[in-house]
């Protein structure tokens, strides 16, 4: 729900500035003001507080430059510690992630104003152990009630590699400061074969599905702009 | 404004294949857990033929679990236990009792996200306990490993 109104906070905000857009027709200044480069600052409130809800912890930055018109170079960080308990595999994913990329900014601002609506292509990387505290056999049908089996085993230096095609609203809600919402369609196109075991969960690409490559995100941010 | 347009419809469509991912259960076994080990029963004087059992019970031991209760019934699957290297249960047919001590070796094997691991067995033997009135007369081990749901063993009456 607070999901939901944040994001429909978000949306209100960028219809009321288009709105704005329309009604008033701006003549644009013949001298050009020196344009400063502009470097962002942020961080998943998202990611960070879901985590907190479960067991987990996950920390994810990033940094974004206005390097060229409207073009954004992305850079992002992220190391996560993610515990997952079910009635079969009890285990926690550890590790890294980076993601590098390009987002092109398709809104116009009115004046001054500083808000973005993005789409961008990026790479992520990830770098990440299992440890299987334990298992519960599957057995449809027992009589004998399979019980917890503790191994403690460590499956190591997995990796994989994703693409995402990313949505992003940012909107700077005090000075310097803009609160953004993203989403991101996955697809996976690497990853390690892990013996005996399997790739399920991965630090920055989340839940990686049986069936199918394709995964989602979400992102819920915070972040601060200097300008050089 | 056409680029905004054009920007709430990619949020749209990526909002679609978000919903479309997120609801795709995989979370539901699908592939199959721990196999049964699979049991059919045959006449004792012309081995080829299929013998039915009658008024047949299955029960584990120790704790009396009732697998069967009083069925007629071609073939049979027996569950395992996955917590030890061997287990015992009790076949009746027609309120005659002969006790069977499965013994075997163990090996998890990891089948997917949402079934998790299984076992499958290595080895199995069978010991028929002995008693004075025995209704099963042979039993003859197909596939010492059990690694999937089939008729591995036959019981011969």
């Amino acid at each position: 729900m607070l999901r939901f109104i944040i994001s429909f906070i978000l949306f209100i905000n960028f219809w009321t500035l288009s709105a704005q857009n329309d009604s008033l027709s701006v003549k644009t200044d013949t001298i050009l003001p020196h344009k400063p480069v502009k470097i962002r600052f942020g961080f998943d409130i998202g990611k960070f507080v879901w985590a907190q809800l479960q067991d987990s912890k996950a920390y994810d930055f990033y940094v974004d430059a206005n390097f060229y018109k409207d073009y954004y170079l992305i850079l992002s960080y992220g190391t996560e510690n993610h515990y997952d308990n079910n009635n079969l595999l009890n285990y926690n994913t550890t590790g890294h992630y980076y993601k590098l990329g390009v987002s092109y900014n398709l809104y116009r601002n009115w004046l001054d104003m500083n808000n973005d609506i993005t789409i961008g292509l990026h790479y992520g990387y990830a770098s990440y152990d299992y440890l299987l505290h334990s298992y519960r056999i599957n057995q449809p049908g027992a009589v004998y009630t399979p019980e917890p089996v503790q191994i403690n085993k460590k499956f190591t230096d997995n990796t994989s590699q994703w693409v995402e095609l990313v949505a992003q609203i940012q909107v700077e809600t005090f000075k310097h400061v803009f609160l953004g919402y993203a989403i991101q369609a996955k697809y996976l196109l690497h990853s390690s074969e892990i013996q005996n075991f399997t790739t399920i969960y991965i630090p920055g690409f989340f839940n990686k599905n049986t069936y199918s490559n394709f995964g989602f995100g979400m992102q819920y941010f915070i972040s601060y702009q200097f300008k050089f | 404004m056409n680029k905004i347009i054009k920007s709430v419809i990619i949020f749209f469509l990526l909002s679609t294949i978000t919903l479309q991912t997120a609801c795709r259960k995989d979370d539901i076994c699908t592939l199959g857990g721990t196999p049964n080990l699979g049991i059919g029963f045959f006449d004792s004087t012309a081995p080829d033929d299929i013998k039915t059992v009658t008024d047949f019970y299955l029960i584990a031991l120790p704790d009396n679990d009732t697998v069967y209760k009083a069925v007629s019934a071609d073939s049979i699957k027996v569950p395992l236990n996955v917590n030890d290297n061997q287990c015992r249960f009790i076949f009746t047919k027609d309120t005659n009792n002969d006790t069977l001590l499965f013994s075997y070796g163990r090996e998890p094997v990891f089948v997917s996200k949402a079934c998790g691991y299984k076992t499958v067995f290595h080895q199995l033997q069978i010991d028929l306990i002995q008693d004075n009135n025995l209704w099963i007369k042979q039993i003859e081990i197909l596939q010492t490993d059990i690694t999937i749901d089939t008729i591995n063993v036959k019981i011969y009456h």
